[in-house]
Formats: structure tokens, C-alpha cells, sequence
């Protein structure tokens, strides 16, 4: 009976955790890319594309296409789909002077017959361009300065066919290097003009538009995404000696611009157990919850006390991530005198021991 | 000739294509290979490329490409002038394109004062969701010391013209209704 109303406790504070996250957003500083206005493609969907009949590119450039698909599948971080050349791909990459892009695009993409097949084209090689003269890097014998690299626009493509717009970058252009999918395509040897895989605010786009892997996989540091803790207990009123189990659970905050990333469990990060006497403020750690088989994103502890505390989850912010700090709602486990004296010490075990034993 | 000065006469040439190939056109096109129908901003003869081909596979661009990649037009007013601005990159409606930063040598220069207010408007067929002014010296051609001028997240842009100099000016434009993103580009020579 205890343990249900403390479950009950548990599930009312982790929603009244969730209202009150309502109004947070994803990092308004610096932000995933946004989203572009043609249809999605499916998550884990392989997308096969061939060169485009009379328009077939340079060996050398369709080898730095080939690698920028690799590239793209290398680093998308997420279930957004992968590009792969097949000879009978649906979707078609193209290479001449007579291509769909505007006056000044030295490549474009349409995406619009998503999730069937797309279009990309490239710029021939020496075209004359109001700006200057195109030049491909991987097609020079010699690679100059002001040379595009193939690899690096193409994946800007196959960024905007995955989904993305271009990255809305500080005025002063300072985080260029965090997406490559930009307005401003650079020439070597500026920063950034050879990338050959998504950068994080790109990731960060498509982790939100398509959803991760699996529970463990690293949220890109580009977003700053508020999580939710909730913490149960098997009982709150014991006696010294008896032993209850604390399960914590982690999940993303369940927000609408949240995307695919809403109520994602978060497994396999560090969760601590906490405690202080009651009307005191400071909170001691007590131990690191290891990760628990119940389900994803479940942590869990066996634990004897022998003092009435009150006890609470801590989830802690992930430095190589973008996911925030949260802590549960605290309650109060009562300890009443031992049945034998002297009374056992405070002991914590893991539900992984217990078995062991 | 930049390439707005060029837009007139590609809508002329465009016009009278279209007329000699309602007489000659001899049945339908399969529909789903072919790209929609120009705008008549979607231009049609762009430069007549000569690329010498000192270079590994260099080829030359046949003089008539068929671009159909469009954005919406913005201009840049200046009191009571209107000048219109060349697109680089763009993500709008079906199309996305990669373009470098624009160097004055590909604009049209216009001449206002220190103390101008400028403004830029867009065509129809986009909203302004927010905006970002930049600018490079003209001699900057790849824009290496890009600074900020001014942003901002109305549908109004505005901004005071920088101080005297000779400056390329890339305003790059969020269009509203989640339809992309530009950027147009003016050189000012600001007295």
C-alpha cells in the first residue's frame, strides 16, 4: 500500500516536473539548424542515388560524392536515413552548366518529391559565374586556393535533403563551424571548407527531426534539451534494518518542440541517490544509481537506513552533451526503532550486488 | 552586366522562348522528371562562360543554362531609390542552393549617404520572419573579416547605412511560414 501511494507520489511530481517545463525551449543562443519546408524522408531509410543520364559528373567528383554520403551516414547521429549510390537509385545527382540552380548556386538540391526521391546538381567545373570562376577542388591537378570542395557542398546538399536549412550563424559568423549546412558556402582555405561531416547543430537538427538510435547515444551539444527525473521507493516507512529499493527514471522533458526527442528514456548516464535530514537544505550524495534492466532509462539501488531522511534523485548535466540537470521531488522515507540492538549501520547496495549474494 | 541588370532582358528572351514553343511544342513531357515551370525571375541566359581549361577536366558552360532555382527578390531602399539585391545561397519552398559570399565585382555599386536609413522589402512571395546584416570591405572578396551590422526579429528590416567606406552588404533573410532562408547582397559606397 506504502509503496503504491509513493509511486503515485512519484508520478504526480514527475508531471507537475513536466507542466512546469512547459514553457522552457530549446537553446535560443545557439540553435540546431532549422527545419527545411519540403517533406521529411523516413527515419532509417536508405536513400540510393545514381548520376543523372548526359549529366554524369567527373570521376573524381562522383568519388567525393560517394564519400560525402559516407561522411553523412558517418555522422548523422540519429535514425535520419542514409544516401548510398546505386546504379538504379530513385534519386539522381547531376553535374553540368544547365542544372536547376539559380544564377549564383554552384550546387542545389530538391527535395520536394520526399519521401520518394530527390535531386542534386553540381556547377561544371570552370563555370563563369558573375562572382568568379567555379573551381572544384577534387577536379584540379593542382588544388588552388578559392577551389570548392566537392565533398563539403555535396554533404550541404544531402544535409538539406535529410532536412535541414541553413544554420542561422551569429552576426559575426563566429560558429560557421558548427553546421554545414550554411547559407555561405566557403573556398579553401577559410574554415570550415572542407568538413566532411556533419557538424554538431546540424546533428542536433536531425537527432530532433528523425530521433536517436537507441537511449544511450549522446544528445548533440547543440541543443539543450531539459530532462525530467522521477523517483520511486518499494517503501517509506520501514524499520532499522529493512532494506527498500530506490528507482529512479530519466527521461527527456515531454515538450512539443521537443520533436522525436520528447519523453526519449536516457540510459547509461549518471544518476545519484540523495539525502538530508528533514528541514535541513543542503543534500548529501549517497551513491551513483547503477543502471537498471527494468527498462531504458531506469536506475536502481537497494538501500538500508537507519535514520528517517529524505531522499531524492539527481540527475547530473552530462558535460559532452546537451542534455540539463534535474532532480526529483523529494519525500520522506520514516525509520522506526530496529526490532534487535544494537541496530544495523546504513548499508547501500545495488540491485547488481543483491543478485551477486 | 550583373545579373539584376540582366533579369530584364532574360524576361524578354523568356517571353518570346515561350511563345515560339507554344508553336512548336509536340506533346506533352513526362511530368515527374521535369522541374516546374520558370517564374519570370527564374532566369534563363545567365553568363557565357569561357573556362580555360588549364585545369584537370575544366569544361565550358554552354551559353543558355535553364535555371529554375528561385528565390524571392529583395531590394534595398534608400530613400525614395529601390535597388534590387542578388541572392547567394537560399533554402525556399522545393529548391536549396549553395553560393559563396558575393564580391562587390558581382554587383552593381550604389552610392548613399553616411547617415542613410536602409531598408529592405521583399517580393510577394515571402514574409520576413528575422534578419541578419552584415558586411564585408568590397576588397574582402571572400569576406575573411565579416562583422555584424545590425538583426533583428520583425518583418521590418531597417538598419543605418555603416560608416564611409566601400562594403559589400549581405542582409540574409528568414522568410516567414518556415519557407527558408536567403541572402541578398548590395554594394554601398557609403559617402
Amino acid at each position: 500500500m506504502t509503496t503504491r501511494v509513493t509511486l503515485r507520489r512519484a508520478a504526480a511530481a514527475f508531471v507537475a516536473a513536466l507542466l512546469a517545463l512547459q514553457s522552457v525551449s530549446i537553446a535560443v543562443a545557439h540553435s540546431p539548424d532549422p527545419p527545411i519546408s519540403w517533406p521529411l524522408f523516413e527515419a532509417d531509410d536508405v536513400l540510393q542515388f545514381r548520376w543523372m543520364e548526359g549529366e554524369l559528373p567527373p570521376l573524381r567528383m562522383r568519388d567525393a560524392v560517394v564519400a560525402a554520403a559516407a561522411g553523412a551516414a558517418a555522422s548523422v547521429v540519429s535514425r535520419a536515413p542514409t544516401l548510398r549510390f546505386a546504379a538504379g537509385g530513385k534519386s539522381t545527382v547531376e553535374y553540368g552548366a544547365n542544372v536547376f540552380c539559380g544564377v549564383a548556386g554552384l550546387a542545389c538540391a530538391d527535395g520536394w518529391h520526399a519521401p520518394d526521391h530527390f535531386h542534386v546538381a553540381f556547377r561544371t567545373h570552370g563555370y563563369q559565374f558573375d562572382w568568379g570562376r567555379l573551381w572544384w577542388c577534387q577536379l584540379q591537378s593542382t588544388i588552388t586556393n578559392g577551389c570548392y570542395d566537392v565533398e563539403n557542398v555535396a554533404l550541404d546538399e544531402f544535409g538539406h535533403i535529410l532536412g535541414l536549412g541553413h544554420h542561422v550563424n551569429y552576426s559575426d559568423e563566429s560558429d560557421y563551424l558548427d553546421a554545414v549546412v550554411q547559407t555561405i558556402s566557403r573556398a579553401r582555405p577559410k574554415a570550415g571548407w572542407d568538413a566532411d561531416e556533419f557538424a554538431r547543430c546540424d546533428v542536433a537538427k536531425l537527432q530532433l527531426r528523425y530521433d536517436m538510435v537507441n537511449t544511450a547515444r549522446k544528445y548533440s551539444t547543440c541543443l539543450d534539451l531539459a530532462t525530467a527525473l522521477s523517483l520511486a521507493v518499494t517503501d517509506t516507512s520501514i524499520r532499522i534494518g529493512d532494506t527498500v529499493t530506490f528507482t529512479a527514471t530519466v527521461k527527456v522533458a515531454d515538450l512539443a518542440g521537443y520533436e522525436r526527442l520528447r519523453a526519449n528514456p536516457v540510459s547509461e548516464r549518471k544518476v545519484v541517490l540523495e539525502r538530508r535530514l528533514p528541514g535541513s537544505v543542503s543534500w548529501t550524495t549517497v551513491a551513483t544509481m547503477p543502471a537498471s534492466a527494468l527498462a531504458s532509462g531506469t536506475y536502481q539501488i537497494n538501500v538500508s537506513p537507519t535514520v528517517t531522511y529524505e531522499w531524492r534523485g539527481y540527475f547530473l548535466k552530462p558535460t559532452d552533451e546537451g542534455l540539463r540537470a534535474s532532480s526529483s521531488a523529494p519525500f520522506v522515507v520514516t525509520v522506526s526503532g530496529c526490532a534487535s540492538q544494537p541496530c544495523p549501520q546504513v548499508s547501500v547496495r545495488s540491485t547488481q550486488q543483491e543478485a551477486e549474494r | 552586366m550583373t545579373t539584376s541588370a540582366r533579369r530584364a532582358h532574360e524576361v524578354l528572351v523568356l517571353a518570346i522562348g515561350l511563345a515560339v514553343g507554344a508553336c512548336t511544342a509536340a506533346g506533352p513531357p513526362t511530368a515527374s522528371m521535369l522541374p516546374p515551370p520558370p517564374s519570370p525571375s527564374a532566369v534563363a541566359a545567365v553568363a557565357t562562360p569561357a573556362a580555360t581549361a588549364t585545369e584537370a577536366d575544366a569544361s565550358v558552360a554552354p551559353a543558355t543554362p535553364a535555371a529554375v532555382s528561385d528565390a524571392p527578390l529583395a531590394v534595398l531602399v534608400v530613400g525614395a531609390e529601390r535597388h534590387p539585391g542578388e541572392v547567394g545561397g537560399f533554402t525556399f519552398g522545393r529548391y536549396s542552393q549553395s553560393a559563396p559570399w558575393l564580391p562587390a565585382t558581382a554587383l552593381d555599386s550604389i552610392r548613399v549617404p553616411a547617415d542613410a536609413e536602409l531598408r529592405v522589402e521583399l517580393d510577394d512571395r515571402a514574409t520576413i520572419d528575422g534578419w541578419v546584416a552584415r558586411l564585408a570591405t568590397s576588397a574582402d572578396v571572400t569576406a575573411d573579416a565579416v562583422t555584424g551590422l545590425a538583426e533583428g526579429g520583425g518583418a521590418v528590416v531597417a538598419f543605418n547605412a555603416p560608416v564611409p567606406g566601400d562594403w559589400v552588404v549581405s542582409v540574409t533573410i528568414t522568410y516567414g511560414d518556415g519557407l527558408g532562408s536567403g541572402a541578398y547582397f548590395w554594394h554601398l559606397i557609403v559617402e
